[in-house]
């Protein structure tokens, strides 16, 4: 009862939010504004009520709520507990719901920002609040109750009973929300025809802001999928995995595209045509995931009628947002920039990264189209991806290395472009020699990388030997790409040099694999509150050097579910790899090793992006202030 | 077409693909009863069977093709990672070019390629 009345509750205030900016006598009155924020402020405060109780409910577990006793077990942690909230389809919408209600609140905060063009954001991110408001009101509560109170909890699907997986869900959803900033704000810039450079200051912000977010929630899911799965990937191009990391592609592109908006003040349809569409890509997805037209972990129970209302709230924004792109006017034409100039390679990056996301668009909605078009079921997998996107990705980094040597406006190359030109060819030529199994384009990768290293440090080298202040977004700019340099050397060294190998191993016995001798000491039956684990104690050594693994097999009776806990222990930038497999019939037990030699650079690299970002985000509010 | 995804296929994948026919074949076949999850990765009682059946066949002669072939009409088409050439998938396989024509048509007619030698005054440095 108490949920639902907040919820009724909170649903009509987003429907002031929305319709009130209409009226005239609001907008146009002094109070006007200052009422539609505190009305985002209040909307935010019922929301947020609503799904602390929700807490409430799953950290006590009241099994008369359905949601309760669908995904949470009264003997799992108090973590995984609350994590459940989130674990689940209702309880997910509804987190969505209170980070959009606060994002916007906190936008409606923002003095910096005409009055106006607050109070018209607000209403557009009122539309999204209340739309999903309605979602959850008639076909998504969370606050459903049962007539009998069941015994115990069907519990937390346990592959979602993990640390990484508690934060992923509210640094997404964060993501998504600064999104829905970002097309409001992208939407009332066209209609009112004001695409200068205030606005694309502020666009920075948001952006940089929500391009961390969703580069965190990437790598946390993409860690994720390296430890819990135990395949030893870290990127499979799976459906949804795709889907995440479309709206992050036109994020970047956005990010660059507005530099050339706050520069030159042409190009000035891109960056909101890339805020809409990353927004309506983040709905396709939500829309794609939650009706069940993919199968996967985030897909929940399935429900038509779920589907098609995400459909008509998709296709609503889209209509919203293509009517706003065809407010837009070219003003006077401007000169065409020169090829080799700044603007010239941020625009191309723009269409190459936007390529990129259209591929893999294409690639993860084809089987599904030709599904219902033919009844041909087919599947596209990593092979197709990789194939058409990384010549894409290459052309990418090579516009990275050379971009600290073009100029703005100017047909005026630096000369260390040369340098760093002879130093990439040398890199290809030396790693295509020491590496004589990889294919062409992972040494180019591999060289790419050196050079985009070398490029930035040079870079930042000249400017400082020449004394000159270096702005702190410049070395946001430097280190998020030379994080990236550091993200591809992981991810080529990883999929081309590691090592993959089944052994059995027996109680007492000792394999060799990599150097290491390892010994099988034991392997112990646990019973834990809810599920039965075996976990093998290894001990792996090296010299003097010893390592211990305990991987572990846990069967969950009431999922009827077998997970397999992998141990995972670094050496250097190198991570030893064990999964347990089954037992087998004379008394061994089967053991899957990895030894992947570089992976911590990916997970370092991934860390600075998403530092790189937040300073720039700090320096993008920096110089808001001192103007 | 055909020679030009085979060559860029090899470009990309080049010697680490071709290096033995029993991973090859394990790599690009999803096991059936296990979501998302290569026959290679996998380690279900299914998974097994057929990778036992892969050692059998290509022990008894049987080349790569023919074995993806028997798979496929076994559990159809979705068990391959990657869709085979057809006029089926010819929009799957032709949407990279088509965006590499889309890129260089918009750069040929919104750049300029002749140097300006009175340009505007340069504003590098002050960005930085």
């Amino acid at each position: 009862m108490i949920g639902m009345a907040l919820l009724s509750l909170s649903s009509f205030l987003a429907l002031l939010q929305f319709i009130l900016p209409s009226v005239k006598k609001v907008s146009g009155s002094a109070w006007g504004p200052k009422l539609i924020e505190t009305l985002a402020a209040a909307t935010a405060f019922m929301i947020g009520s609503a799904f602390f109780y929700l807490i409430y409910v799953f950290a006590s577990s009241d099994l008369s709520f359905l949601n309760v006793a669908l995904n949470s077990h009264s003997a799992s942690e108090l973590l995984y507990k609350i994590s459940g909230v989130w674990g689940n389809h209702e309880g997910s919408m509804l987190l969505w719901l209170v980070l959009l209600t606060s994002i916007s609140t906190v936008f409606g905060l923002q003095r910096r920002v005409p009055q106006n063009i607050r109070m018209r954001v607000l209403q557009v991110l009122g539309a999204i609040s209340l739309s999903f408001h309605l979602f959850i009101l008639l076909i998504s509560n969370p606050f459903v109750q049962l007539h009998q109170t069941p015994k115990q909890g069907m519990g937390l699907n346990p592959l979602l009973e993990d640390p990484a997986l508690t934060i992923h869900p509210p640094i997404l959803y964060t993501g998504l929300a600064l999104l829905s900033v970002l097309f409001a704000l992208a939407c009332v810039g066209l209609q009112r025809g004001q695409l200068d450079k205030a606005w694309a200051k502020l666009m920075r912000t948001w952006t940089l802001a929500c391009w961390c977010f969703l580069t965190l929630g990437i790598a946390l899911g993409s860690w994720w999928a390296y430890y819990e799965l135990g395949w030893g990937g870290w990127w499979f191009w799976d459906p949804v995995e795709n889907l995440s990391l479309l709206p992050w592609l036109v994020i970047t592109a956005l990010l660059h595209s507005l530099i050339v908006v706050q520069n030159s003040s042409s190009q000035k349809f891109t960056a909101p045509f890339l805020a809409i569409t990353a927004f309506l890509l983040a709905l396709l997805s939500l829309f794609l995931v939650r009706s069940g037209a993919l199968s996967s972990v985030h897909a929940f129970a399935v429900d038509p009628l779920r589907g098609s209302f995400l459909a008509l709230i998709a296709v609503c924004f889209t209509l919203y947002g293509l009517r706003s792109l065809f407010r837009f006017r070219t003003e006077k034409s401007f000169e065409q920039p020169y090829i080799l100039s700044r603007e010239a390679f941020l625009f191309l990056n723009t269409l190459l990264l936007f390529s990129i996301a259209a591929i893999v668009l294409i690639g993860t909605v084809y089987p599904l189209i030709l599904q219902i078009t033919t009844g041909r079921i087919i599947s596209v997998g990593a092979p197709y991806f990789s194939t058409t996107t990384l010549p894409f990705f290459l052309m990418v980094t090579i516009l990275m290395a050379a971009s600290p040597f073009v100029s703005w406006q100017q047909a005026r190359l630096s000369k260390s472009i040369s340098y760093v030109g002879t130093f990439a060819l040398a890199a290809f030529i030396a790693t295509t020699y020491v590496k004589t199994g990889w294919p062409v384009i992972a040494c180019l990768f591999l060289a790419a990388s050196f050079s985009i290293f070398l490029a930035t440090i040079l870079d930042l080298a000249r400017k400082l030997m020449a004394r000159k202040q270096i702005a702190l977004h410049y070395y946001a700019m430097s280190l998020a790409h030379l994080s990236i340099a550091i993200v591809i050397a992981g991810a080529v060294i990883d999929s081309f040099d590691k090592i993959e190998s089944v052994y059995e191993i027996k109680q007492s016995g000792a394999i060799e694999f990599n150097g290491y001798h390892l010994t099988l000491d034991k392997v112990d039956q646990i019973r834990a509150p809810y599920f039965q684990r075996e976990a093998a104690f290894i001990t792996a050594r090296k010299g003097e050097a010893s390592i211990q693994l305990n991987p572990e097999k846990r069967y969950y009776p009431l999922h009827e579910m077998i997970t397999s806990e992998t141990d995972i222990k670094a050496v250097g930038l190198a991570d030893i790899y064990a999964v347990l497999g089954t037992e087998d019939s004379h008394n061994g037990w089967l053991l899957k090793l990895h030894w992947h030699p570089a992976i911590r650079l990916l997970w370092i690299g991934a860390g600075l992006m998403v530092l790189a970002g937040f300073l720039g985000f700090v320096a993008s509010l920096r110089g808001v202030k001192s103007e | 077409m055909n020679r030009i995804v085979f060559l860029i296929t090899f470009l990309i994948h080049g010697t680490c693909v071709a290096n033995d026919e029993f991973t090859q074949l394990t790599k690009s076949i999803y096991c059936p009863s296990c979501q998302g999850q290569v026959l290679d990765e996998s380690s279900s009682p299914v998974a097994i069977e057929m990778k036992n059946q892969i050692q059998q066949m290509l022990g008894s002669g049987k080349s790569v093709e023919e074995i993806r072939q028997h798979f496929t009409a076994v559990y159809g088409e979705k068990i391959l990672l990657k869709p085979a050439l057809g006029t089926y998938t010819y929009p799957l396989w032709l949407a990279p070019f088509l965006m590499l024509g889309t890129i260089l048509f918009i750069m040929l007619n919104r750049m300029r390629f002749l140097k300006k030698r009175n340009s505007v005054k340069s504003t590098t440095e002050g960005h930085v």
